[in-house]
């Protein structure tokens, strides 16, 4: 435990002296959300309708070139390398990466979190227990399945195309039950309105993960 | 014995399949709202489990690969997946064919043809990594795919249906109105099916291991002699 705290330390210090990944995601999309209300025709209602599922597919694309970036630190110079001859288990080399890549899509969210509520006209105020649960929730299954394939697609050529093939699919259900609670959160729900998805996205996460840390070690393995 | 299997495995799919087409278009009736194309079924359900037996080889052939890391294991991985997604588009084309007629509609985000769906785009994904990852570090990132990917699809499913909330199913246990004369073709069927996908996979891991073995002989000349 103490070897995966100690790279996600690392991953955080790089980040506080360069801010190469969450400064760039938040521009990236803000520009995403523009972009989609720029789409709508103007005065419909189906903007508002659609919010919760544009934020979640912004937090999708975001989160994949959040990985990206997170894992191309590591392949310069052989870094990955040198993190895996480390004297400690494999393993703490992917829960170190979960807990960095997790800490900045949550930092990420939550500055997106107050722009979106001004462009898509909700107050940020509103559900915002139900809506960070969600947040949460769904950015762990996330990250346990994409740090696991970005160990994968380290060593592939076309990366930044292979990993959303594969990552997409795969996080389908996290998706939907992310938008399960940012729909209600932003009906003004709490979280008993939510019903039977915080279970489900929290055993989703407990199922993603044990699985990608049982599978980790063959990934990494010379 | 095992060459005896070999001939006559092949003998029987191919005759399985002429009596299936035979049963399918002869023997069974024509449906009476549905017609002709209710016949598109045999074959649709046929090759949804033929995909479905092939991705459960991609299952076994990945977690038996992990543990004794045997080339033909993961040959067969291979050839199971790209057959699994070769019956999965047919099931994604022949399922659209019947439902334009009977629903009126190309496609609609059923739990189950969505699930089929993300299935495709999975094992397409698990051809992908194959592709761009030559080598052992492909093999061992297939197998982890490939387990990753199975154990995925039920909880899409679920998730898919808890979503959509009250949806109505489109087939519910005892409700398939099916004339009893319209068993014995889609029984014969789905055997042809079976019967084909195991031939196809079994074909297609022969290649693979040939391929392995020249592949070695290129880099080691002596080493394969003794086999």
């Amino acid at each position: 435990m103490r070897a995966a705290l100690a790279i996600a330390k690392k991953d955080l210090l790089l980040e506080m002296r360069g801010r190469e990944v969450v400064v760039i995601l938040f521009v990236f999309a803000f520009l995403v959300l523009t972009l989609f209300s720029l789409s709508a025709s103007p005065g419909s209602g189906a903007l508002s309708e659609m919010a919760p599922g544009i934020l979640w597919i912004t937090f999708l694309f975001a989160g994949v070139l959040g990985l990206g970036r997170n894992f191309d630190r590591e392949r310069e110079n052989e870094c990955f390398q040198g993190l895996l001859l480390a004297p400690c288990d494999p393993i703490q080399v992917y829960w170190g990466k979960c807990l960095s890549t997790l800490i900045f899509i949550l930092v990420f969210q939550a500055l997106l979190w107050p722009l979106f509520s001004l462009l898509y006209g909700f107050s940020p105020l509103r559900g915002v227990v139900t809506a960070w649960t969600g947040f949460f929730l769904g950015d762990v299954g996330f990250v346990a399945l994409g740090v696991l394939l970005s160990a994968i697609a380290i060593h592939v050529r076309s990366r930044e195309v292979v990993l959303p093939l594969l990552l997409f699919p795969l996080c389908l259900p996290v998706l939907l039950g992310g938008v399960h609670f940012t729909t209600v959160a932003l009906a003004g729900g709490s979280l008993s309105d939510v019903g039977g998805w915080v279970g489900r996205l929290a055993a989703f996460d407990i199922i993603f993960f044990a699985l990608a840390s049982i599978l980790f070690p063959f990934v990494v393995e010379e | 014995m095992k060459k005896t299997f070999d001939i006559l495995w092949p003998i029987t799919a191919v005759v399985t399949i002429i009596a299936a087409l035979g049963a399918v278009f002869l023997y069974a009736p024509v449906e009476r709202t549905m017609g002709l194309v209710q016949k598109i079924f045999y074959f649709h359900l046929g090759s949804a489990m033929a995909a479905f037996l092939a991705f459960t080889v991609v299952l076994v052939a990945s977690v038996v690969f992990l543990a004794n890391r045997s080339p033909r294991w993961d040959n067969l991985a291979v050839a199971a997946a790209e057959t699994g997604v070769l019956f999965c588009t047919l099931v994604l084309i022949t399922g659209p064919l019947w439902a334009r007629p009977v629903w009126g509609k190309w496609w609609v985000w059923d739990p189950r043809l969505t699930t089929t769906l993300i299935l495709w785009f999975l094992y397409v994904g698990y051809l992908v990594i194959r592709g761009s990852l030559p080598g052992s570090k492909g093999a061992l990132a297939g197998a982890v795919f490939g387990i990753l990917a199975y154990v995925d699809v039920p909880i899409v499913y679920f998730s898919i249906r808890w979503w959509r909330g009250i949806h109505p199913v489109v087939i519910r246990k005892g409700e398939v109105g099916l004339d009893p004369r319209m068993i014995p073709p889609l029984l014969i069927s789905l055997a042809a099916f079976v019967l084909l996908v195991g031939v196809l996979i079994k074909e297609r891991s022969a290649i693979g291991d040939l391929e392995f073995r020249i592949q070695r002989l290129e880099v080691f000349p002596r080493e394969d002699s003794h086999e």
